[in-house]
């Protein structure tokens, strides 16, 4: 909550040097974008009590916008932002889910990350947190792929060029990840264990 | 997983879902060769992928559930009474509710715990209140209240049942239920507030966080939190709750009268339903959450009419931003119900949508009477049955019907309104006007015969030139009237000069003074020849004439009475005098409609001119149109016509026809043409003709050059030459006032054809005006008991009526009524067609009682006319309407049938 405040120059700044493989930036930069989701999604949650569908698409597109707006963000860096923001949102709901099964569990009152509220998730905590460990086994790039059109709601083409590869590469990427998910998440499928 | 089997296993993968799938088994036997652990692990793989189409397909999204908790709240995991509080689920005006679990050991259970914030001894007075309600509410959709208590600190607190299930807008659009099922599953909502109601407990916060259900579909209503009991004996030691409480609401549910903090009753929760109900339909509220915050919001509660669901949806769709497809936008939307965006639109318009805006009327009388009677509303739409919601519109088409059956009808002006009134009623002065024409005929011949009597009497050196010049003949007369009792004239002489200014002026309009005029000669004759005297009769039928003008009719009848009697006795009971008693009693007759005995006088009349004077003679022809008049009222319409046209034959046939008269037979037969849909282009030459007959100047003819121009006008308006038409009304108007001066009940009666017309064109605000004119003319002639008023306030009522002023309309046609019942009796037809105005404005008020009532008067006064005439017509047209909207369809049936009788 401290650092909530960086400009969004900082970002711009930070995502520049992210891209020229900074991993510190990346480090930096990432916190500033979560904490910004994690406001509008607050912020929306209290506008909209009482069964309001919040989509991550909305939320991520809408951190970018807030993001890039006043800083001078050039154009190519929009997917790359938007990967980020799929990251943060990917997180987010993770520490989130998290925060909602320790309070179930009748644990220490603690915050809920995602927003000062209950939320229904249309996916379970335990759901999201079994998909977080499944994605955990995936491979680099296909995480990004779920990533970026899970969490972030992104386009083939914005994928495609936010992780610099083909579109071809984005939808079978895709398709090796949901295969591996599937088995991980419901391995009951009838099958030959070796 | 090894990478390098991982990525191994993923490049086989990928090679066998290049094959066709059916040769799946036999690539991977093949590209495994032999590496059973291998084949195992893509077969794996292959298999998931089969079965993973779909997943996560969908990008992730959350949904809020409700206002988020203080985080400073310390009070988890700690003990309440007997209970452990796990998790802050909710929060409302009164407090906090957590869920909760029992912790004493002797069974574990679930509760909702609901902690008062402050420990004042209102609250908690109230709290006591709640108790007491809550465990009056024994229902299987409403939370039940377990225990309660009060916490070491003093803070008070209550244990409820848990309900682990959604808000009923959340749960219907995940179960994705259709328009019905929504419907249905609201019932089950609408019966947990019915009992409530029935144990005079209004929830006042109804919202759908208030309304959960649960995963197998079970209803469940919470929080009765700030309940009012309507009970005071329930109420126990409750202080009566402050306004401010009041109003700690959820504001886009809540009712007009709660948002101004007035007194509130069951109609609040209906109001609040009726938003939910929306909500659930419709997936959005009536109003925006405005950006002018909660006063803005609460100002449009109280005033703004609210859209309507298809409304709403429409404009949602208008102004469709690409976000739409997925957030809360119409397609979204429609998608959740089973539908299409045009195909919710049309789901949700007509009965249910009426349904909904029914809930949600400012007024909360207007609402629904109960939550059963919106039970039963939304019963009846499902089983296909008529709702109630829609009354008031069915209200509105048959007030549309009857301005398009008004339409039709149109060529007619004053002669139609009066023929749609039916039989003899005539509305405006339809048929007083045919009166008129024929009295200010005579009573303008005679005020020749005045001149020349006057002239002829004084030596007056002052020529009446110009018949038209009212101020001569006015200043004649009065002249006249004072030197009259100066006259040592024959007594007879006298008689006759008094009937005749009376006469006269009548036909200034200047109806006391000729009642006094006629009333001198009467009494003049009796005290020079007592009662048995020829003359007596007559100073009678004009003292009947006087009467009649000024709307007297009882004195009327009276007068012709006496008169006929005097004649029968004085001059024999076949006397040539007669006739003219009986066909002026046969007006008043027909006036009071009695349309029997006027035809039954006027052919006596018509008997004894024949025997007397022959079949060609001027009494005979006036006799016989007087008859072909009668006709016309009784409906029967092609002897009318018949009978117009006879005379027409043998006026022209005479060698020297009469203008004036010749021009009423044209205008008779054109009259009857444009009325009942015959040859226009006749009419109009007929009505040409006799305009030729008395341009200005060629003769006293005024009136019957009114009679002209409203005949062509009504004409043109058969025609659709609306401007026309109205130039001609005009045309009459300016005519009548350069004859009688401004304040002069034919004036007023031009007037009124001119406003009608106009109410005809939609014209409203002009129509207003016009007769609002016509009525300060006729309150400043005739008074406000003459029926002339009576016609002049219904057609305003009319007019007022189209403006959607129901409510002046209706006092208006009311006061007409009572002038009517007054002076024609309640019996007369005018009165039944009185009513059924009246009834028509209290249909679309949504006052169907009365609106039957006055209907069943109107059928009773009618039952003497013929069948098919047009005013039981339209009675029956509209008892069939109303008992349609009353759902009782054998008697609407019925009416219908009598309605379409002569169609």
């Amino acid at each position: 909550m401290s650092d909530r405040r960086k400009t969004p120059g900082d970002v711009t700044v930070l995502l520049r040097e992210a891209r020229r493989g900074d991993e510190a930036a990346l480090d930096r930069v990432l916190p500033l974008i979560y904490e910004e989701l994690r406001r509008l999604a607050g912020r929306k949650i209290r506008a909209e009590a009482n069964g309001h569908t919040l989509h991550a698409t909305e939320l991520v597109h809408e951190a970018y916008l807030k993001l890039s707006s006043s800083g001078r963000m050039e154009a190519e860096n929009r997917p790359h932002l938007m990967a980020m923001a799929s990251r943060a949102m990917r997180q987010l709901l993770v520490d989130h889910a998290r925060s909602r099964k320790a309070q179930k569990r009748g644990g220490e009152w603690k915050r809920t990350t995602l927003a000062d509220g209950p939320i229904v998730l249309e996916t379970s905590p335990e759901e999201l947190l079994a998909l977080e460990d499944a994605l955990s086994e995936l491979e680099e790039r296909q995480r990004q792929v779920v990533e970026c059109r899970f969490f972030g709601g992104m386009e083939e083409v914005e994928i495609a060029e936010a992780l610099g590869i083909s579109e071809r590469t984005v939808r079978r990427d895709w398709v090796k990840a949901r295969a591996w998910l599937y088995a991980r998440l419901y391995p009951e499928i009838p099958t030959e264990t070796p | 997983m090894e990478k390098d089997l991982r990525r191994q296993v993923e490049d086989l993968f990928e090679q066998v879902l290049d094959r066709p799938e059916e040769e799946w088994g036999e690539a991977v036997e093949e590209l495994c060769s032999g590496d059973d652990a291998l084949a195992t692990e893509v077969r794996r793989l292959l298999s998931a992928h089969q079965r993973a189409e779909g997943l996560l397909e969908r990008p992730f999204h959350l949904e809020t559930a409700a206002d988020s908790p203080d985080q400073s709240d310390r009070i988890l995991d700690t003990k309440i009474g007997n209970y452990l509080i796990l998790q802050e689920i909710g929060r409302g005006g009164m407090g906090r509710v957590y869920l909760a679990e029992r912790a004493d050991g002797h069974f574990r259970q679930r509760v909702a715990l609901k902690l008062i914030r402050e420990a004042d001894a209102d609250l908690q007075a109230r709290v006591v209140a709640e108790r007491q309600i809550l465990a009056s509410l024994e229902h299987p959709n409403i939370g039940r209240l377990l225990d309660g208590g009060v916490t070491p600190d003093g803070r008070p607190f209550l244990v409820m049942e848990y309900v682990d299930g959604l808000p009923i807008d959340l749960y219907c659009d995940r179960m994705r239920l259709s328009i019905r099922e929504r419907l249905t599953l609201f019932l089950t909502v609408l019966k947990a507030v019915e009992h409530a109601h029935r144990n005079l407990v209004v929830h006042r916060d109804l919202k759908p966080s208030n309304i959960l259900v649960t995963p197998s579909g079970e209803v469940k209503l919470l929080d009765f939190g700030i309940a009012k009991i309507l009970n005071p004996n329930l109420g126990g030691p409750s202080t009566p709750p402050t306004r401010d409480r009041d109003r700690a609401l959820t504001p886009e549910y809540a009712s007009p009268e709660q948002v101004r903090g007035e007194a509130i009753t069951t109609a609040a929760d209906l109001y609040s339903l009726g938003v939910v109900l929306y909500e659930i339909l419709a997936g959005c509220r009536p109003f925006e959450s405005p950006q002018g915050g909660l006063p803005e919001l609460a100002r449009t509660i109280c005033e703004d009419d609210p859209p309507t669901p298809s409304a709403r949806l429409g404009a949602t769709e208008q102004s469709r931003t690409p976000d739409d497809e997925e957030a809360g936008g119409p397609v979204e939307i429609a998608r959740a119900r089973h539908t299409t965006s045009p195909g919710l639109r049309r789901q949700l318009k007509g009965d249910v949508e009426a349904v909904v805006m029914k809930c949600l009327r400012k007024e909360p009388v207007r609402r629904y009477g109960s939550v059963e009677l919106l039970s039963q509303d939304i019963r009846h739409f499902l089983t296909g049955l008529p709702v109630e919601a829609r009354r008031g519109s069915r209200w509105y088409r048959i007030r549309k019907y009857a301005k398009r059956h008004r339409g039709e009808a149109i060529a007619a002006g004053l002669v139609t309104v009066s023929l749609l009134a039916g039989a003899a009623a005539a509305t405006w002065q339809a048929q007083e006007a045919a009166w008129e024409r024929d009295r200010a005929r005579a009573a303008l011949r005679e005020s020749e015969e005045v001149t020349d009597f006057l002239l002829g009497l004084f030596q007056s050196s002052d020529p009446l030139e110009t018949p038209g010049d009212t101020v001569t003949a006015l200043d004649l007369l009065t002249r006249g009237a004072s030197r009259a009792g100066e006259l040592r004239a024959e007594p007879l002489v006298r008689a006759r000069m008094l009937r005749v200014m009376s006469r006269a002026n009548l036909n200034l309009g200047r109806y006391g003074e000729a009642e006094s005029l006629a009333n001198q000669a009467l009494e003049l004759v009796r005290r020079e020849f007592g009662e048995e005297h020829e003359s007596v009769a007559e100073a009678l039928v004009q003292l009947g004439a006087a009467f009649r003008s000024g709307g007297k009719y009882d004195s009327a009848h009276a007068a012709l009475d006496r008169a006929r009697e005097i004649q029968e006795r004085v001059l024999g009971p076949d006397a040539l005098e007669l006739s003219t008693t009986l066909v002026a009693h046969a007006g008043i007759d027909v006036y009071l409609g009695d349309l029997d005995t006027a035809e039954r006088r006027t052919r006596e009349a018509l008997a004894l001119s024949e025997r007397h004077l022959g079949p060609d003679a001027t009494a005979t022809l006036n006799g016989l149109s007087s008859l072909a008049s009668i006709h016309r009222y009784q409906a029967r319409y092609a002897e009318a016509e018949a009978v117009f046209r006879e005379v027409l034959r043998r006026r022209r046939a005479l060698e020297a026809p009469d203008p004036v008269r010749l021009s009423s037979d044209l205008l008779q037969v054109g009259d009857m043409l444009v009325v009942y849909g015959g040859d226009l282009d006749e009419a109009e030459s007929l009505f040409r003709e006799a305009l030729s007959l008395q341009e200005p100047g060629t003769g006293v003819n005024t009136v019957n050059r009114v009679w002209a121009l409203t005949s062509l006008s009504n004409l043109m308006e058969a025609r659709g030459d609306m401007d026309e038409a109205e130039r001609l009304r005009r045309e009459g108007v300016a005519e009548r006032r350069r004859t009688f001066g401004d304040a002069h009940p034919l004036v007023s009666e031009t007037l009124g054809s001119l406003g009608l017309l106009l109410n005809r064109m939609g014209r409203l605000d002009e129509a207003e005006e016009i007769l609002r004119e016509a009525e300060a003319v006729n309150l400043a002639t005739v008074g406000s008991d003459h029926t002339r008023h009576a016609g002049t306030l219904t057609g305003l009522a009319e007019v007022l009526a189209n403006q959607g002023r129901l409510e002046e309309a209706d006092s208006l046609a009311f006061q007409a009524l009572e002038i009517r019942r007054r002076a024609q009796g309640s019996e007369a037809s005018i009165v039944a067609q009185t009513l059924t105005i009246l009834a028509e404005i209290r249909m679309e008020r949504g006052l169907m009682e009365s609106a039957e009532d006055l209907l069943l008067q109107a059928v009773q006064i009618s039952s003497g006319h013929r069948e098919g005439a047009p005013l039981p017509r339209r009675i029956h047209r509209d008892l069939a309407d109303l008992y349609e909207g009353m759902g009782r369809d054998d008697e609407s049936a019925h009416h219908r049938a009598l309605a379409e009788i002569g169609g």
